[in-house]
């Protein structure tokens, strides 16, 4: 199925929600599947493999963002889950016009720059150590295209949707009566 | 007895009204529609650009089943709305999101469709949920009858006679919609998609461009059912009362949750009302013209509340009482001298010291109408490009973290959370047809496990109460290591720190809310009137009544029908 931005976005939070994962990094990590998306990274790929990772090594990810470690490190340690998220987490944070960004997930290099995420899209290193930065890349750019649509085959939709369907209160008759509009006709 | 009003004010005073003012439940389901509401700013460019509106298909049988599709060209490119008819059966016709047939359904096409795009939505667009459009497609959307009226208004047209203008004006609207879906829903084009397009610049504009376009439809497919039921002595119905009719809509809780969870937008949206006020209050001397305007427009108001019903108690309550303020308004303005420097801005103060928050709401909103001029560019302002991607500042100091957090969450910081009343609700999704619903946490079982973070008061308390166990000296990125549940009401917080209006300074999930306070408040700035609570959690409201239609619609007549211009009735 082809999913609007939008679309996939809800899909990713409610899933990661129905994991358990806190709202706010429910948002976060949302918002990185989606920068990977649109560069034609594997996305729901990599969004499965977070629904099966421990939620508090995927948590851990999030401080690079929230102490600006790619802005002023040179290099961290760390044991860091599913690094890939990383590129997301840093693409959506940075702004726009930023310069180019170099990030080694230890022997991969990948380049940020104008919302593109450039390097091996098939990428499956399940943990790193040593996360490297670099501003001031002499790679030369070549530019992607990016992509307005996610595209998931049903089995791979069906499998994220169990764990955004526990998010939703199971249907009862009491809850119906509940429901906005369920005290009158609507033949007037 | 009425009260003496101190005018010993200067210019300094006059700023916007403050968050704490404006951002309280019952001011916002006091607002009323303005020139900045959403349907205004889009006839405003309707009719400046001169857009050409076409009836392009109208293939409906005698059953008034079948197709027919409307376009607007534009300058530089063509939307059509796409409209199929059903027939269905009374059992079937539910206003509720679990419904699953209506008399109509529609979508809002970019460009001209071809024989095969109609096809394709025929076999997607009358299922809504549950089918699937395309990037083609912006908006999703259906209607369901007023049956009463639909009926009677046919009845008379087909026996050669126009219907009794009092019938109509009961009810106001031949159909109402029941969902307008955009922005990515079911498959159609992201926002962010067409947003740079200038005539989206402002908000929900493919949802009210949709609306409008329907409300052309509903009348053709009247006069239609008409014709069919007597070919030989039907006639149309007069150009007066098609503009009296508007196009309602059943609002439920869904919409409620959007204004929680777009923080930003709704600070752009009152910020630009506020804005608008605060330019107005502080012309010293405005021109006689525009006071004369704004003299005329509070007299046509009138009309409008006199056509305003309800049977609800809480509007019936609310209706009561605007329409005493009303009268002590107008007694005031009759002999009010506008000659006094900043005349509006007294005005204004007198209301709020005199008036309920339903008639300060109105006069905000008459204030704001004789002043295209001046407040017309905001509505560049109201949309957030942004949405859902804010960054937390993760360097922020814990003290200056708390020190903010007091300044704009004080109201929340002094709630008992202890007090189950203070806690009793929960907003939550049901997974039949994904309902959202609000329930008492201590009587339905379990429905806590499902709960949306849509009580941002509570939750600012529970992280506020773990934060100031920290050191200042230390960084927020520090403390959501170790509290990550806090991280979606710390990036909201620094939403609000810096958009004041960005936040709804109530508690969201007392025993004593009133969802429908937060439906009125959008469903203004879309730009309905006529609320009409079905309960606590519905709402009823009619959008574009006394609108030109699009074959008449220019630039006289664009921003000059929302007061009528003489009692209907």
């Amino acid at each position: 199925m082809n999913l609007s931005k939008n679309e996939f976005i809800s899909l990713c939070k409610r899933s990661l929600r129905g994991k358990g994962h806190h709202w706010g990094v429910c948002e976060d990590l949302s918002n990185a599947l989606l920068a990977l998306a649109i560069n034609q990274f594997p996305a729901q790929n990599i969004l499965l493999k977070v629904l099966n990772t421990e939620n508090s090594k995927i948590d851990r990810i999030l401080t690079i963002i929230d102490s600006q470690a790619y802005k002023i490190s040179d290099q961290i340690y760390g044991q860091f889950y599913n690094p890939i998220l990383i590129l997301g987490l840093v693409s959506v944070d940075r702004d726009f016009n930023e310069p180019p960004l170099k990030i080694s997930l230890e022997n991969e290099i990948f380049i940020l720059t104008n919302g593109l995420i450039i390097g091996d899209r098939s990428y499956l290193r399940k943990e790193v150590n040593t996360i490297s930065f670099s501003r001031n890349t002499k790679r030369k750019i070549t530019k992607q295209k990016t992509i307005k649509r996610v595209s998931i085959d049903d089995k791979t939709l069906k499998t994220i949707e169990t764990w955004s369907n526990m998010t939703y209160a199971p249907a009862t008759e009491a809850s119906r009566q509940l429901g906005a509009g369920s005290d009158g006709p609507d033949n007037d | 007895m009425q009260k003496t009003f101190n005018n010993n004010l200067s210019l300094n005073e006059v700023g916007q009204r403050p968050a704490e003012k404006v951002m309280r439940l019952s001011r916002l389901g006091s607002f009323h529609q303005s020139r900045l509401s959403f349907l205004r700013i889009l006839l405003r460019r309707i009719s400046a650009e001169k857009w050409k509106f076409k009836r392009q298909v109208f293939d409906i049988s005698e059953d008034c089943s079948g197709t027919a599709v409307y376009t607007y060209l534009l300058p530089n490119r063509a939307y059509s709305l796409i409209a199929f008819a059903h027939k269905i059966s009374d059992d079937d016709r539910s206003d509720r999101v679990i419904a699953t047939k209506w008399d109509a359904t529609f979508t809002l096409f970019d460009g001209i469709p071809s024989k095969e795009d109609i096809e394709r939505l025929n076999n997607n667009v009358p299922n809504q949920e549950a089918g699937r459009v395309t990037e083609k497609e912006i908006t999703l959307s259906r209607a369901n009858k007023s049956v009463r009226l639909w009926d009677y208004v046919v009845d008379c047209l087909s026996k050669g006679r126009q219907p009794d203008i009092n019938e109509i004006e009961k009810v106001g609207y031949m159909m109402r919609t029941t969902a307008v879906y955009g922005s990515g829903k079911f498959g159609a084009i992201d926002y962010n998609e067409i947003a740079d397009r200038s005539e989206f610049k402002a908000p929900f504009q493919a949802e009210m461009l949709t609306v409008y376009m329907i409300r052309a439809f509903v009348i053709d497919l009247l006069q239609h059912a008409a014709k069919v039921k007597n070919p030989t002595e039907f006639v149309q119905l007069e150009p007066r009362l098609r503009e009296i009719l508007g196009v309602g809509n059943s609002t439920g809780l869904g919409m409620a949750p959007f204004l929680i969870n777009h923080p930003q937008l709704l600070n752009n949206w009152i910020s630009a009302k506020e804005t608008a006020l605060a330019r107005i209050r502080k012309l010293k001397t405005p021109k006689s013209k525009s006071i004369d305007l704004f003299k005329n427009y509070m007299l046509r108001s009138n009309y409008l509340i006199d056509s305003w019903h309800s049977e609800h108690e809480l509007q019936i309550a609310k209706l009561k009482d605007l329409r005493l303020d009303k009268a002590l308004l107008d007694k005031y303005v009759e002999k009010f001298n506008f000659s006094t420097p900043y005349p509006f801005n007294t005005l204004y103060r007198w209301a709020e010291e005199t008036l309920g928050e339903e008639a300060q709401e109105l006069l905000v909103s008459l204030i704001l109408e004789p002043f295209g001029e001046l407040v017309d560019d905001l509505s560049d302002q109201m949309s957030d490009k942004k949405q859902f991607s804010s960054k937390i500042k993760g360097s922020m100091l814990i003290g200056e973290f708390l020190k903010k957090t007091k300044q704009h969450y004080d109201y929340a910081l002094k709630i008992n959370w202890q007090n189950s009343k203070n806690n009793e609700l929960a907003w939550y999704i049901s997974e039949e047809k994904l309902e959202p619903r609000l329930g008492n946490r201590f009587k339905e079982d379990g429905i806590e496990f499902y709960e949306q973070p849509l009580q941002p008061g509570r939750d600012v308390a529970r992280m506020h109460f773990d934060l100031s166990k920290w050191e200042h000296s230390k960084s927020i990125a520090e403390f959501l290591m170790k509290y990550p549940e806090h991280r979606h009401i710390i990036r909201r917080c620094q939403i609000v720190f810096d958009n004041p209006y960005a936040e709804i300074k109530d508690n969201t999930i007392s025993s004593k809310v009133i969802p429908i306070d937060l439906l009125r408040a959008k469903l203004s700035f879309f730009g309905a009137f006529h609320f009409d609570p079905r309960s606590d959690r519905w709402v009823r409201i009619n959008m574009f009544k006394g609108a030109p239609l699009p074959q008449t619609l220019n630039e006289e007549n664009c921003d000059n029908w929302t007061y009528p211009k003489q009692k209907l009735n």
